[in-house]
């Protein structure tokens, strides 16, 4: 049930079970101007129930012993009605002390009726001892409220740096995600680039073999018609060791030898180069095993060669 | 309840709303006290009586809400309840703790039977046609409750228990007394809508 309670449900209830004052809203946590009509109305319900009842008219000692206490007066005493018999509980009354007899001037007062001082000595004491009570209750109420700003401060700075930093956990991953997806944009746009120039009609194909004629490795070199863009796919190569790279060379007019970057290839992956230049009047290209990090002018075992051919598409 | 204009009153008679008259109390003028007096207490009464089965102790809680009253008018909030409401909250509180504190269930009981009918005022000369009519329509919509619905509804305000003791003393599970409650409060609030309106 209580999981399917509606907050005008819980208003209702709130409603009966709240002490003698009118509910101030609906609930603690919705203040808002519909919670607090919906209490409104509910606690106006509770006030016409009583209209059920047949009403009584109270004895006129009542109401003039409530006038006289208003008044600042003695209130008359007020006979108990015939019913109200006294009983062995009244000795023990808890209720608020009764108003105040009835002042009997006429009657000469004997010395042995006159508690009246230790009374006003007692009064006395009590509005002494009452002040300091509030100012100790009072400072009690102030540190007490004190100690939950405190509290409540510290939480809310607890979750202000919380926020903050998920807040920055959040732009961190939002930064990655946006250079993975730059990353991936930028790929398929060479993709797409490299599936066009291969697919060209004009573009020129040469293919790479072993120089040592036993290696299962190959590679193809695709250079476009304006013989700058060029795509090289090489397959079949083991893993360089750990102080080695392949590099690529371009071998231009009268031998010259260009370095076009290293690579290490993965076991089983097919690696691809690419490039938007290339030497002018290149006419073959090579792949070698250099130092890690790659040299200035080959120094290692050819590995790789262009066949010389080159096929038209 | 509109502060300006003559409003039907306990009397029948126009005269100050209760809101002026309580902002009166709050002023110390006695004949404010006692005109709200003379339009409540009949009510707030039979109220006391009913939370006390019928105790004679009701006229003191009744006095007790009025000396409340004159002491702390200053606390009524028109935007919570109107004065009416007001006085019938406190004056159920009031009666409910004096039957919780002094256990006085059994005693009163048999100072209800000794009780004479005649000691005080028939309705109708304490009653005006307009809290007669009100009280017939409240009387009326009550009646039409389903009868465990009133119950629920009954023990809840006239006795001050909370949902889990009715629960307990009527051996009912505590969701079905929550239902309950809530159907009996829900149709009320529609049935007396008009009476609601002319609170707030």
């Amino acid at each position: 049930m209580n999981e399917e309670l509606t907050a005008e449900d819980r208003t209702i209830l709130a409603a009966l079970e709240a002490p003698g004052e009118p509910l101030a809203s609906g609930e603690p946590s919705d203040p808002s101007e519909t919670a607090e009509m919906m209490a409104r109305l509910y606690t106006e319900v509770l006030g016409l129930l009583p209209f059920e009842l047949e009403p009584e008219a109270p004895r006129s000692e009542v109401k003039a012993r409530l006038l006289a206490a208003a008044r600042g007066e003695a209130a008359p005493a007020v006979p108990p009605a015939a019913s109200e018999a006294m009983d062995e509980t009244q000795e023990v009354d808890p209720r608020p002390a009764p108003l105040p007899p009835p002042v009997q001037t006429s009657r000469p007062v004997l010395s042995r009726e006159r508690p009246s001082a230790p009374r006003v000595a007692m009064v006395s004491r009590r509005r002494s001892v009452w002040p300091a009570l509030l100012a100790a209750s009072l400072i009690l109420a102030l540190g007490g409220l004190s100690g939950w700003l405190f509290l409540r401060q510290t939480r809310m700075e607890e979750t202000i740096a919380r926020l903050e930093s998920d807040l920055a956990a959040e732009r961190r991953e939002r930064g990655q995600s946006e250079s993975a997806m730059t990353g991936m944009r930028s790929a398929m746009e060479r993709m797409r680039v490299n599936f066009a120039m291969v697919t060209a009609p004009a573009v020129k194909v040469s293919p790479l073999r072993p120089v040592d004629g036993q290696s299962p490795a190959r590679g193809t070199l695709f250079v476009a018609a304006d013989d700058q863009h060029w795509y090289l796919a090489v397959h079949g190569l083991p893993p360089a060791a750990p102080d080695r790279d392949y590099q690529l060379w371009w071998v231009a007019d009268e031998g010259r030898m260009v370095s076009g970057g290293t690579f290490d290839p993965t076991p089983g992956e097919k690696v691809e180069m690419f490039s938007e230049t290339m030497p002018e009047r290149t006419q073959d290209v090579v792949i070698t095993l250099e130092p890690e990090g790659g040299v200035e002018a080959p120094t290692g075992p050819e590995i790789l060669r262009g066949a010389g051919v080159v096929y038209q598409l | 309840m509109p502060e300006s204009g003559p409003l039907p009153t306990l009397s029948g008679s126009p005269g100050p709303t209760d809101a002026v008259l309580l902002r009166q109390v709050l002023e110390r003028r006695p004949e404010a006290l006692s005109e709200l007096y003379d339009r409540h207490a009949p009510t707030l009464l039979a109220l006391c009586r009913r939370i006390l089965a019928g105790a004679a102790d009701a006229e003191e809680v009744l006095q007790e809400v009025f000396l409340h009253v004159w002491n702390n008018a200053g606390r009524y909030d028109a935007a919570r309840s109107s004065v009416s409401t007001w006085l019938v909250l406190i004056a159920r509180s009031r009666a409910i703790d004096r039957l919780r504190s002094r256990k006085v269930v059994e005693r009163v009981h048999e100072a209800a039977h000794l009780e004479s009918p005649g000691e005080h005022a028939s309705p109708e000369g304490v009653e005006s046609v307009f809290h007669r009519e009100r009280r017939q329509r409240v009387k009326a919509e009550l009646d039409r409750l389903p009868p465990e619905q009133k119950q629920v509804l009954e023990m809840a305000f006239y006795e001050g228990l909370s949902q889990s003791e009715i629960a307990g003393r009527a051996n009912l599970p505590l969701g079905t007394v929550k239902t309950r409650t809530l159907l009996a409060m829900k149709k009320l609030r529609s049935a007396l809508r008009s009476d609601i309106r002319e609170l707030l």
